[in-house]
């Protein structure tokens, strides 16, 4: 029996366990916050040995995921100069392999959803498109253009359609009208319907779906000219091929030196999660720009059409269809996005705390798995229990771990007293946690090099003050971590469990320069 | 693969090391070469004003200066010293107890010579400082005219960052700066009430007396003239800080207020009164058939505070006045004509007589008292027992034997306590019971006040009559935050 992957639609039972479901995440998150603030007043000396016991674990976790980020980025390094286009084609020399496909026949379907985006953001997307080293005209690209976008943007697609006539095999607009039945105003929607029209002009062209990949993109993902030739060749050497999503390092280096600090600092912060997710790809989820098989794509009908998280939601849809058989490949490239920015810096501040709500909302997909998992017998207990944790130990974490940091070290000394202000541990644990934070800067210095290697070049004539100003930007991780991290999580979360569910919210995509 | 094999060995370094740093949190050492493997211990945590004070344990110095936290001691009595170049060197046996922390904190080192600066060159014969508020009141020398010194907030942290005071910092400001005739006025009497702005002055203006209500710490706020309302000098006089528009006062064990505002006087508002005082815009009086009242201002709606008793207990009966202090809204402290000392608590008596008054501002549930001849202080924290009995809050005598004192002030949050004895100003150790060591401050025949705030004595120098300050806590107290340096036993040299 396929599973649905929704939440609407469901049995009397099915949409209780739903509910009880959906409350799991923000009730264990809280209970861990208040109940750490309950211990610190009437347990300190139990608050403060757990406060030393997470410290430390939080510390050789870092110390862990430092590592494999230095592994990581010196992989994507040792592929900057790689001409995949030469890879492709030593597949093909000596002996072909039967098992690949007529590389000639394989199409690359792009997805660009565009709600109200405007030009200047657009075009820069489609002149990495056009400039790829894999043929354009194997390039078929849909704009999925919201029925409500400004007229601005409708004119400035209509344009790109005039000038890129002849650059790409395809280049079409599919308009998505506001308020089908079944839909919520979520991304996933709107792709869905695009994609469903492409498939309609592929029928038309014969083309089968077996040899199209789709890559479903932001409005602002900038991809580098190799990107099409890199996906194709893992596309090809991947055993099973369609049972696979391929999820490049998303950067955020289209505005990177124009947007606060504090948001810099978050979006690096962000690239360097996804590069340590990349070495563990036994357990890698697709997250924002992402490619597929399309077929795989259609068999499982398409993006689901009321989650916000519609990147993460597709691989565990997928994951659920094909019974468990079904995994992320880590691609060594990387495509640009835009960092989050407005006219001032207070509006940077909602909006960043707006985009990552949306990502934390990503635990909406607890609930669908559990119900997935408790339906779909195929897979083994080992998985479900490893794929389960794992979401719901991160999600919690998220909401939880930047608050513990910052606090656990004196909330119980603060909040207790009599007995407590005389015990040896009053005096050790900011000592202890001290000490662990102070030897955790040699994991800031690391994330600062790296992040100073990854950053494109600035214009700017004082290139080195700059890089020296973003340096000091990340003395605001404790900032950072609690307002833009932690409280944005929880939010999400407290708002899954109480029922009052998210729709999707546009994040600004505003080049202005934020002094 | 690689991924796997550093978890396992993350998992392995945290289950080993985890039990390790916790143990070590909680006092546990690990002796490895030892009989008994694992030993409980204690540490001694000692901060010192000023910091950076050599630090000796037993008689072996210890590498870091203070403040800092001495750790893996054995349980056992341990001789604890802290010394300064310029200041006296401070000792003393402390006993150490397994997974117990012994803090010596504050630790107030007394200098050999102490710091002291002329704030104004003028001379003055009076000086009172209002606790808790940024006023200090003058009298002139020469005119007998009342001045006001301020500060504000920013000039208070350059106080406290700042040794060398100038006088330009602080703002001279006559009371009464449009007044010309009042030089001709002759000041009898200035009440002040502690945390208000607000003073009530008495003066003799053409032979009769006059009262004025002044906003000292506004300028732009000419005083106003209350003689109409109080023409006399009365037996009590209060107002509560939060509500300085009502004025209370006894004449004839009456009850009376004014407003101020609306210019009227409400009179016998209560009779037969023995004691009164104000708390949070409550009344509290005890009248002389015994009972114990409360009241909003309007004293139309009194509250009994005996519940179902008749009076209040035997032990408060038999005194004709009361000055009463309110700690909160349950807890007060009386002192009667005889300077008997009584509280609303068992056993309701706290000390028998002579008591000349008491400072309650720390806040810490310990209050400081004094006799002519003696200083103590009264501890709510530890109560005794007689066996089975409780013997209600345990009394430490400071002194017995002191010629006669006048006043006296916490200093550095209860570690400290200053007092003025006959012509000197002296400074004890509230934690050295048993060998008080005192040190002698200054000479003075003229009142003192001192700011625990500011760490500062104000009083009028013998000779020149100008207004000093003597730094009794060191500045850097209030802007250095010095993290405790953390080192063990075997860091003995």
């Amino acid at each position: 029996m396929a599973f649905q992957y929704t939440k609407e639609n469901l049995s009397k039972g099915q949409k209780r366990l739903q509910r009880i479901l959906e409350m799991i995440p923000g009730v264990l998150s809280w209970s861990i916050l208040g109940g750490m603030t309950f211990l610190s007043f009437y347990k300190p000396v139990l608050a403060s040995i757990i406060a030393i016991a997470f410290i430390f674990y939080w510390f050789l976790r870092l110390i862990y995921m430092t590592m494999f980020l230095v592994i990581s980025f010196f992989n994507l390094r040792r592929h900057v100069k790689t001409d995949w286009l030469n890879k492709i084609a030593e597949l093909n020399n000596g002996s072909v392999n039967p098992d690949l496909p007529d590389i000639d026949k394989i199409y690359h379907l792009i997805i660009l959803p565009v709600a109200k985006e405007p030009g200047s953001v657009l075009e820069p997307v489609v002149d990495a498109l056009a400039l790829q080293t894999f043929s354009t005209q194997k390039l078929m690209v849909v704009f999925g253009v919201e029925e409500t976008a400004p007229d601005e943007t409708k004119q400035a697609i209509e344009s790109f359609l005039k000038k890129y006539k002849n650059v790409f095999s395809e280049m079409i607009a599919v308009y998505h009208p506001a308020g089908i039945p079944g839909e919520a105003r979520v991304k996933g929607a709107n792709a869905s319907y695009a994609a469903k029209h492409a498939a309609d002009v592929l029928k038309t062209k014969n083309i089968n779906f077996e040899n199209v990949m789709i890559s479903c993109f932001d409005a602002d993902t900038v991809v580098c000219n190799q990107y099409f030739a890199c996906l194709t060749y893992f596309y090809l050497i991947t055993p099973d091929r369609n049972r696979a999503s391929y999820q490049p390092i998303p950067v955020y280096n289209n505005n990177i030196w124009n947007v606060p600090g504090f948001s810099r600092v978050m979006e690096i912060g962000s690239s360097f999660f996804q590069l340590i997710e990349a070495t563990n790809p036994e357990k890698l989820v697709t997250f924002s720009s992402h490619s597929l098989s399309f077929k795989a794509l259609v068999e499982m009908d398409y993006w689901p059409k009321d989650m916000i998280s519609d990147d993460s939601a597709i691989f565990w849809k997928a994951y659920l269809h094909y019974q468990g058989r079904y995994r992320v490949i880590p691609l060594p490239i990387t495509v640009s996005m835009d960092a989050t920015a407005a006219d001032s810096r207070y509006q940077t501040f909602k909006n960043v705390y707006k985009q990552r709500r949306r990502w934390a909302y990503g635990v909406e997909n607890f609930p669908i798995l559990m119900r997935g998992f408790m339906q779909v017998q195929e897979i083994s207990l080992n998985n479900k229990i490893r794929h389960i944790f794992k979401m719901l130990e991160g999600h919690v974490a998220w909401a939880t771990w930047g608050f513990l940091l910052t606090t656990l070290s004196w909330l119980p000394a603060e909040l207790a007293g009599g007995e407590y202000q005389s015990s040896i541990i009053y005096y050790n644990e900011p000592h202890v946690a001290g000490t662990i934070f102070r030897l955790s800067t040699f994991s800031l210095a690391i994330s600062i090099i790296l992040s100073i290697a990854i950053l494109p070049r600035t214009n700017a004539k004082l290139s080195w003050l700059k890089k020296l100003k973003h340096i000091f930007e990340w003395f605001l991780m404790p900032f950072v971590l609690v307002f833009l991290s932690a409280l944005p999580a929880l939010d999400a979360q407290t708002r899954l469990m109480l029922g009052k569910y998210m729709e999707f919210w546009v994040t600004d995509k505003n080049r202005k320069t934020v002094k | 693969m690689l991924r796997k094999i550093v978890f396992y060995i993350f998992i392995i370094v945290y289950l080993v090391l985890c039990p390790l740093i916790i143990l070590d949190s909680l006092g546990v050492v690990i002796r490895p070469k030892e009989k008994k493997l694992m030993m409980s211990t204690g540490l001694i945590s000692i901060d010192t004003i000023p910091p950076g004070a050599s630090l000796y344990l037993n008689g072996k110095l210890f590498p870091k200066k203070s403040p800092a936290i001495i750790r893996d001691l054995a349980p056992g009595s341990y001789s604890v010293k802290a010394e300064l170049p310029g200041y006296r060197s401070w000792e003393k046996e402390i006993t150490v107890e397994t997974e117990q922390a012994t803090a010596l904190r504050s630790i107030l080192l007394i200098p050999d010579k102490w710091k002291v600066q002329t704030i104004v060159h003028k001379s003055f014969i009076g000086l009172t400082l209002i606790e808790g508020s940024p006023l200090i009141l003058l009298t002139d020398r020469h005119t007998g005219a009342l001045t006001v010194f301020k500060w504000d907030i920013g000039l208070l942290d350059r106080l406290a960052l700042s040794e060398d005071l100038k006088s330009e910092d602080w703002r001279l400001s006559d009371v009464f700066p449009n007044s010309t005739n009042f030089n001709k006025m002759k000041l009898i009497k200035v009440i002040t009430m502690p945390q208000s702005n607000y003073i009530l002055v008495f003066a003799e203006v053409d032979g009769k007396t006059s009262s004025f209500w002044i906003e000292a710490d506004d300028q732009n706020k000419p005083p106003r003239d209350i003689t109409a309302l109080l023409p006399f000098i009365p037996d009590q006089v209060r107002w509560d800080r939060r509500d300085p528009e009502n004025l209370f006062f006894i004449v004839e064990k009456k009850l009376n207020r004014i407003d101020v505002e609306e210019e009227k006087i409400f009179p016998d508002l209560a009779l037969n009164i023995k004691g009164f005082n104000l708390f949070n815009k409550k009344v509290y009086w005890i009248d002389s058939e015994d009972g114990f009242w409360e009241s909003d201002v309007s004293l139309k709606n009194a509250r009994s505070l005996i519940g179902h008793l008749n009076k209040i207990p035997k032990e408060f009966q038999g005194a004709l006045e009361y000055q009463i202090h309110a700690l909160s809204e349950n807890d007060f402290i009386l002192k009667d004509e005889n300077g008997r000392l009584l509280t609303n608590k068992l056993p309701f008596q706290l000390v028998e007589q002579s008591v000349v008054d008491f400072d309650d501002h720390l806040n810490d549930n310990r209050l400081l008292f004094w006799t002519k001849n003696a200083l103590g202080i009264i501890d709510f924290n530890q109560t005794g027992k007689e066996g089975i009995f409780e013997t209600g809050p345990q009394i430490t005598w400071l002194i017995q034997n002191a010629e006669n004192i006048h006043q006296a002030f916490w200093v550095n949050k209860g570690s400290h306590v200053l007092f003025r004895d006959d012509d000197q100003v002296k400074i004890t150790d509230v934690t050295s019971v048993g060998k008080t060591e005192m040190s002698t401050l200054i000479k003075t025949e003229y009142p003192v006040s001192y700011s625990d705030a500011l760490g500062k004595l104000f009083y009028l120098d013998e000779t020149t009559q100008y207004l000093n300050a003597l730094t009794v806590l060191p500045a850097h107290k209030y802007v250095t935050f010095q993290l405790p340096e953390t080192f063990r036993k075997k860091d003995l040299r």
